[in-house]
């Protein structure tokens, strides 16, 4: 494939779409970290990243996607093993060993995995596409899952372990898998997150789950309770000429007690801080000066900047220190309260440009593969964004995911727009075996 | 199945499935932005109050309370800057709070825990919580030193009242204390605010609109860790407004040291304009002790004392006038024209008015008087006489008319109007009618009978300045900063009591022959001729009340005064030697001025 086909061959609007909120970024950096001292202002840092991201694009642009097909199981089996030196080696920040020192930088492996997990389960879907239409052929994409989730959260990490998991859920969704399955894999998670949460925002133990679920012979009793219950409206449904089998019963009562036996380890495992980030989402007031803090202090930022915003380095709750981590996961609050409506409006267009542009890609590709990738990509993409965007602004949890090519993060970013590359690249090659 | 059906069939899912994703990806992106358009839009007047709110605070900058001096300028009240630590726990961890007042608690020597509830329990406002005031300067500096590691603590210096004699005069200064929600909702048109602090009583309290000047305030750019960015505006506070006393220092100190250690009041004015030079309620309290915001048990326990150290004796305390009472009598008679100067009526220890033996307080009488005689020596059964000659409700009318059971008008709070019965009064509050008796029990000042010892002093001074009853005043001046007059109280006349010059001359001859020859015979000075009277409170509850009135010199009386000692027993005994001391001081003192007339040593 020539160069000249390529050019051809371009989504100019996703490049520009990405450069532009790169930019943005590096700007806001630059407005977050004014008056700080830094022997390199954090703001030329990202820029540098930025350029090595435009050189990372460049090189995968000039490899066929193919490639990625053919050594899969290389680059999954590497990303892991980056995430075991990471546990092992890894530099501690904001109490997760989440960074891989080489030489003087530091390097997020978690961010490389994603890439890795998304290209090994591409692969896998692609080589057994009839597999997925069977609970059984689940076990596998789950299990390529599960270890690098495994590995991230033991960093902890269990934002970006979420990811992954999402991860797993839309490329299943995509490659065709019952929607049923996906629903129960999320009621489980439901239930095996939202009963520590439960015992969390009742700490007295007051209501009566959370009385049942604080002792383990109680819970064990009421999913026996439970499993009757199921049985029962099975054989109701059953004798009212409803098609409810046994295969029916096994899997719901399976979905439902698999949900509560699960959430005693995450119980454990589950930081007293990280359960109060989520709590204090449904409840802000129970912690105003805590937890309930940023988002509190967020959505001030966002809502003062008003139409026209205060204008770039004059916002108040950036500049005086009212607004958490502005330079990373709350950028976006620092960008809407200087740049207003207008531009943070225009970030949100820019957003959905650079999606609804890579649900297009993912939609012509040349094959199931590029499909598979480029749909991998995107919800990577849109599931930080949405989680990202919406925790800044009220209505989602404080999850700690930095918002894709504009937060402050060479590895984030580089691999982003590795990812964006690969978007390209598919793009480029939709008409072509080459 | 066939390879091409397969993908076929894979295919066509997989474009399903992202026909789906993009719509759900478009709706979660509309949510977004209906979220951003309901926040930057919708809410955002509220949402920028709010920021406004996260970096502006506002500090009030209490203005300095006017400086009260004393009549010859000696200051009594002042101000003095006292550092206070204030703290702003917002945008504060829990860890952080709690590190920062294990810090402070360390430099201050403060209780970590309570400052810990003090900052819990003000969590809805964590704005400027006091944590500790009248901080020692080398600690002050220590804090300075260590101000990096201690976000959002402040110090602040603020004027803090300071009375410089600790217990002076500590009932007619008064008390600050913080603005209550009564006083509040009276006097926030006046411009008062919650948490204000303001007069409690005294000359505090009555004059506190000159007092208290007004407060300025800065509005201060903040930054999450409470420190201070810049001052966007600053409004200076102006400085209250001074008082100058007719007070006298000296006297006052003399009249606190005579009565020291006992229970009572000593009321001290010039009868000739109603100028108060010194009044004094003992036991007293220190009002110091209400300009510590931290400490209120420590007032609590004066309210709760049994003592009544807050209860202004002077003004505010209620007993029979005693023997004082026949000077009212004796007015009366004359007045009424029931007895002559010359008439006599004979003592013989006792009288017998209906089933009832009356005696007099000289068990083997005073034989044949004259009312000059009988004011001098307080011969009861002479007044008992005398009393029914005139009728109860003839001498309810001449007390009240001499300025009993009503508020003299003194410039205090909570002056006590004091009873005068009469047949009408015994009905209504006892149903039963008028008995010789009581006009007998009347005419002696005892029964049913209630004064003060600023009546007393009035009445004293009436008598002395020819029947006019003067508002005591306590402030002559009020002055601003620069010393600039703003306004000068002059005497004011309340009452003139239409008293022949007759009967005063008569009056005035008993009560100096009681000095001379009669009860008062403990203030006979050689070189002062005073004029008085004991008198003693029957008290069924313990030991009497003592009683003493007098004013000096007799030819140009410049000083009445009344003594009470509660519980102290016979006027005579009790009441008498405490005048004669501080007539002693008060004309030595005088005697500076002019020697001549009035040295006396004792």
């Amino acid at each position: 494939m020539r160069l000249k086909d390529i050019s051809i061959r371009f989504d100019y609007y996703l490049f520009f779409a990405m450069v532009l909120l790169i930019a943005i970024g590096c700007l806001m950096i630059y407005s977050a970290m004014y008056g700080s001292p830094a022997k390199t202002p954090f703001y030329a840092r990202q820029g540098f990243y930025a350029l090595l991201g435009m050189a990372v694009i460049i090189v995968v642009m000039g490899i066929n996607y193919q490639l990625f097909n053919q050594y899969g199981k290389g680059i999954y089996l590497f990303s892991l093993l980056l995430l075991v030196l990471t546990l092992l080696f890894g530099k501690s920040a904001h109490g997760a060993r989440s960074w891989l020192p080489i030489g003087n930088l530091t390097f997020q492996t978690a961010e490389f995995a994603k890439l890795g997990l998304i290209i090994i389960l591409a692969q896998h879907l692609t080589n057994y596409p009839e597999a997925v239409k069977r609970i059984s052929g689940l076990i596998v994409p789950f299990l390529l899952t599960l270890v690098p989730v495994a590995l991230i959260v033991l960093q902890p990490d269990p934002g970006s372990a979420l990811v992954f998991l999402v991860i797993f859920l839309a490329m299943l969704y995509l490659a065709g898998a019952r929607v049923i399955y996906l629903v129960s894999f999320i009621s489980m998670g439901i239930l095996a997150l939202g009963i520590p949460l439960l015992l969390a925002l009742d700490s007295q133990n007051k209501t009566f789950f959370s009385r049942i679920f604080s002792n383990f012979g109680f819970t064990l009793g009421f999913i026996i309770v439970v499993i009757a219950v199921i049985g029962l409206v099975c054989y109701i449904l059953s004798r009212l000429k409803f098609r409810v089998g046994v295969n029916h019963f096994l899997f719901t009562s399976l979905v439902v007690s698999g949900g509560i036996m699960l959430s005693y380890p995450l119980d454990l495992f589950l930081k007293e801080y990280q359960k109060m980030r989520l709590v204090c989402f449904i409840k802000p007031s129970i912690d105003p000066l805590g937890a309930g803090y940023h988002i509190i202090q967020s959505q001030i930022s966002i809502g003062s900047g008003g139409f026209l915003g205060k204008g770039l380095l004059t916002g108040t709750q950036g500049k005086l220190g009212f607004l958490p981590a502005k330079h990373t996961d709350f950028i976006f609050s620092l960008f809407s309260e200087e740049m207003g409506f207008l531009g943070a409006g225009l970030l949100i267009l820019l957003f959905s440009i650079l999606l609804l542009r890579a649900i297009r890609i993912a939609s012509l590709a040349r094959n199931r593969f590029g499909s598979l990738l480029a749909g991998g990509i995107v919800v990577m993409f849109f599931f930080q964004i949405i989680v990202n965007l919406g925790m800044t602004m009220g209505i989602m949890p404080i999850t700690g995911l930095p918002l894709p090519f504009v937060s402050y993060g060479g590895s984030a970013l580089i691999i982003y727009m590795a990812g964006a590359g690969i978007l390209l690249n598919i793009y480029s090659r939709r008409l072509t075996y080459w | 199945m066939h390879q091409s059906e397969i993908d076929r069939q894979f295919e066509a899912r997989l474009q399903r499935s992202l026909v789906w994703f993009r719509y759900f990806v478009i709706a979660t992106l509309a949510i977004l932005f209906i979220r951003l358009f309901s926040l930057q839009i919708i809410k955002k007047g509220e949402l920028y109050k709010l920021s406004e709110a996260n970096r502006i605070q506002l500090f009030f900058d209490p203005a300095p309370r006017g400086i009260i001096y004393d009549r010859n300028g000696k200051v009594i009240v002042r101000n003095i800057g006292s550092f206070s630590v204030l703290f702003s726990p917002t945008n504060l961890t829990r860890e952080e709070t709690e590190e920062i007042l294990k810090k402070l608690g360390g430099i201050l020597n403060l209780d970590y825990h309570s400052m810990l509830a003090k900052v819990r329990s003000s969590i809805r406002q964590p704005l400027n919580i006091l944590l500790a005031e009248n901080v020692p300067r080398p600690k002050v500096f220590c804090l300075a030193e260590e101000k990096v590691n201690l976000p959002g603590v402040n110090i602040e210096v603020q004027p803090k009242r300071h009375y410089l004699h600790r217990n002076f005069a500590s009932h007619l200064l008064g008390h600050l204390g913080e603005i209550g929600p009564k006083e509040l909702r009276a006097l926030s048109r006046a411009g008062y605010k919650l948490g204000d602090i303001i007069g409690k009583s005294g000359v505090e309290k009555i004059y506190d609109n000159s007092l208290r000047g007004r407060s300025g305030g800065r509005q201060v750019e903040m930054d999450a860790r409470g420190r201070q960015i810049r001052i966007i505006s600053s409004v200076l506070p102006e400085e209250g407004d001074s008082l100058i006393l007719t007070l006298d220092e000296r006297i006052q100190k003399l009249c606190e040291d005579t009565l020291k250690g006992k229970a009572g009041a000593i009321c001290v004015i010039n009868p000739a304009n109603g100028e108060v030079l010194a009044l004094v309620s003992k036991p007293d309290f220190d009002p110091n002790l209400f300009t510590e915001r931290l400490t209120p048990s420590r007032t609590q326990e004066l309210f709760t004392d049994p003592g009544l150290p807050m209860f202004h004796r002077a003004i505010q305390s209620q007993y029979a006038p005693g023997s004082l009472f026949k000077i009212v009598t004796a007015i009366a008679a004359l007045e009424e024209g029931v007895i002559s100067v010359d008439e006599t009526m004979s003592c013989r220890g006792s009288l017998q008015i209906g089933d009832r033996k009356f005696k007099c307080w000289r068990e083997k009488g005073h034989g044949r008087l004259d009312i000059v005689q009988a004011i001098a020596k307080s011969c009861d059964v002479f007044f008992y006489q005398l009393g029914l000659k005139v009728g109860g409700d003839k001498i309810a009318k001449y007390a009240r008319m001499l300025g009993l059971a009503e508020k003299i008008g003194i410039s205090l709070p909570s002056e006590a109007r004091g009873l005068v019965p009469d047949s009408t009064w015994k009905k209504i509050n006892f149903g039963e009618q008028w008995y010789p008796g009581d006009t007998a029990n009347m005419s002696i000042g005892q029964g049913y009978l209630e004064v003060s010892p600023l009546q007393m002093v009035s009445l004293i001074s009436l008598v002395a300045n020819g029947g006019i009853i003067y508002k005591p005043f306590i402030v002559k001046k009020i002055i601003d900063g620069q010393e600039n007059v703003i306004k000068t109280f002059q005497p004011k006349v309340m009452g003139e009591v239409k008293i022949s010059s007759g009967t005063l001359s008569i009056i005035r001859r008993g009560l100096r022959e009681a000095v001379l020859s009669g009860t008062s015979q403990v203030v006979k000075f050689k070189r002062l001729s005073v004029c008085g009277k004991t008198g003693t409170a029957e008290n069924p509850h313990g030991e009497d009340h003592a009683w003493f009135i007098c004013y000096a010199p007799e030819e140009a009386p410049i000083i009445a005064l009344a003594v009470l000692v509660e519980h102290g027993g016979h006027g005579a005994s009790a009441a008498a030697p405490l005048a004669r001391r501080i007539l002693n001081g008060v004309f030595t003192l005088k005697g500076e001025k002019e020697p001549e007339i009035f040295v006396y040593k004792d």
